[in-house]
């Protein structure tokens, strides 16, 4: 099975590289990664790098197995972000952008206001002209990211997160997946995907989080499975990006944490799906949905 | 429950680095920790190519990391004193021999005709006066470890890789597990625990591995679990040993029942066929309970 995650922020250092050359750093979180892929026969990662340089140099070196996701909320009032993310689908390095609206770390209540007072519909549009996939972060903003998809229907939206609040940077929702169906909502719209990464953090059981299969299910019928990529988002279920150290908010232990590959062997191990539902979470939906791997 | 894994070398790196890097042991921390967390490993029995290395990781993370090292010239005159000194040393807790076939001896002859030399006679005694556990890198040859069962009734032996020739560096016996009647004899030997390590490639049937579950059962029925543990020696497997990947042709190449470090530590940890009991006991409980390591 050819496994992608689709989501890697740069992966958790431990010791203290405070000393070193950037060079140096950015060669080590590339091993780092790279180790992140074998450890769990992965084959490629899309790079959610917050280190840019780093990320793009990582994709450029390693083709085959990284490609970049920009995240676009500051540079959105960039006079020219027409022409930055015209530049950026013409990179090869880059395969997709991100908006963070509904992630109470930035603020949201801003970014909504933001979103709501036309901020991003420049950006919107030009993903859309340039074919440039777009990570929707809208946790508990579903029925707003309805009306926006609606409005571009030749951008690809895929929403961060499953939309659906998790520990350890929110808490769960009573019961967890309260707003599932409106999640499942947004396949009426085919230019919509869901970035299925969280979901063990939202089980209340221990390995197999059986209790997650349902959600699950009703996702793989509602999106089908090309429509769905499998995330780990791993450092931020460690507390740890890069050379960042602890991440604020973040507890070292909490109800949801989980290792890389409990995140994986879930959906490997989920009996309610079909082989090729596995294989489409886990790979084909960033194929189908982000054209890249 | 901890989590421990009882055989890692340190795993190499992917990038071409300057072998005289400053930055070496960092880096194979890094990926180490990379490693461990990945799968949900909490401590490692560290089994160094740089003993050098391993000593650094035991002692800057001592619930983390023990070391199972090699004895020292097995010639030398102060060997007793050398095996007590290791015993005395925080985070050690055991050494290792091998007598088995290994890549240069592939029939176990050389090795073998080392043993019947009495090559080996003064570590046994010497573990066995310290009390140092003794892995033996036995592979295909469980008869040997027998004899010295019986010659050192209060030696501690593990047999290391369950006594069983494994890819990728052997090819496996016809079938797979045709040893398995040699191994469980050595059940009768009250010192003789096994590192339950590369199972999975002697299974034919990829994760679960459930053609090895009869096999797993009978050694759980012979030894008891409070005699196994698990281990995943997961560099060999992948071909990542030590800085310099020295394994790297043999382990990255495809081999029969190659299998990631995950499907190694689940095929246990989310088995049907065990107890929880069990499963506690395979995966840090016997580690704890004979090699006195992690503390509880």
């Amino acid at each position: 099975m050819r496994m992608i995650d689709a989501q890697l922020h740069e992966p958790s250092i431990w010791l203290d590289w405070s000393d070193v050359s950037s060079e140096l750093k950015r060669r080590l979180l590339t091993e780092v990664a790279l180790a992140h892929l074998e450890t769990s026969g992965l084959e490629r990662a899309l790079l959610f790098a917050t280190d840019l340089d780093w990320g793009r140099e990582a994709a450029a070196a390693h083709p085959d197995k990284f490609a970049l996701v920009v995240r676009g909320n500051v540079i959105a009032e960039d006079e020219d972000i027409e022409a930055q993310i015209e530049q950026a689908a013409a990179d090869p390095t880059i395969v997709a952008w991100r908006l963070v609206i509904g992630y109470r770390g930035s603020d949201p209540e801003a970014e909504i206001n933001r979103l709501n007072a036309g901020v991003y519909d420049r950006t919107f549009a030009a993903c859309e002209r340039h074919g440039m996939p777009l990570f929707f972060f809208m946790s508990r903003r579903l029925t707003r990211a309805a009306e926006i998809v609606q409005r571009y229907p030749g951008l690809t939206f895929i929403i961060d997160h499953l939309g659906i609040p998790q520990p350890p940077l929110d808490p769960r929702d009573v019961p967890p997946f309260k707003s599932l169906d409106e999640l499942t909502a947004l396949a009426a719209f085919p230019n919509v995907g869901v970035k299925v990464c969280g979901a063990v953090a939202l089980s209340e059981q221990p390995y197999p989080h059986a209790d997650v299969w349902p959600a699950l299910r009703a996702l793989v019928d509602a999106f089908g499975a090309d429509r769905l990529l499998w995330a780990s988002d791993i450092s931020r279920f460690a507390g740890k990006i890069g050379f960042h150290g602890q991440m604020g908010g973040v507890p070292t232990d909490y109800d949801g944490k989980h290792s890389l590959f409990d995140s994986l062997r879930f959906i490997l191990d989920a009996e309610v799906l079909k082989q090729e539902e596995k294989e489409g979470i886990l790979g084909g939906g960033v194929r189908s949905m982000v054209g890249w791997g | 429950m901890k989590v421990v894994d009882a055989q890692l070398h340190e795993l190499g790196p992917r990038l071409d680095w300057p072998d005289d890097s400053p930055a070496r042991h960092d880096v194979l921390s890094e990926i180490l920790f990379a490693w461990m967390d990945a799968v949900g490993i909490d401590a490692v029995v560290i089994h160094p190519h740089d003993p050098e290395y391993g000593q650094k990781m035991i002692e800057t993370y001592p619930d983390k990391f023990a070391g199972v090292f090699g004895p020292g010239d097995l010639d030398a005159p102060d060997l007793d004193a050398n095996i007590q000194r290791l015993r005395e040393r925080p985070g050690t807790i055991g050494v290792r021999a091998s007598f088995g076939k290994l890549l240069s001896d592939l029939t176990g002859e050389i090795a073998e005709a080392k043993f019947r030399a009495g090559t080996y006679d003064r570590l046994f005694a010497a573990c066995e006066e310290h009390q140092m556990p003794l892995f033996c890198a036995a592979f295909g040859r469980c008869d040997l470890v027998d004899e010295v069962a019986q010659r050192h009734p209060d030696l501690t032996l593990i047999v290391d890789h369950l006594g069983m020739a494994q890819p990728p560096f052997h090819p496996r016996d016809t079938p797979p597990w045709a040893k398995i009647g040699e191994l469980l004899a050595l059940a009768r030997h009250p010192n003789v625990a096994v590192k339950v390590c590369g199972a999975p490639v002697l299974s034919g049937a990829g994760y679960p591995f459930a053609d090895n579950n009869k096999y797993l059962r009978q050694m759980i029925d012979a030894f008891g679990a409070e005699r196994l543990f698990w281990a995943s020696d997961i560099g060999r497997f992948h071909g990542r040993l030590g800085w310099e990947n020295g394994s790297a042709p043999v382990g990255q190449a495809p081999y029969p029942g190659k299998h990631s470090y995950a499907e190694s530590l689940f095929s246990i940890r989310e088995s049907r066929e065990l107890t929880q009991n069990e499963k506690e006991l395979l995966l840090g409980g016997t580690v704890q309970q004979l090699l006195g390591w992690p503390a509880q």
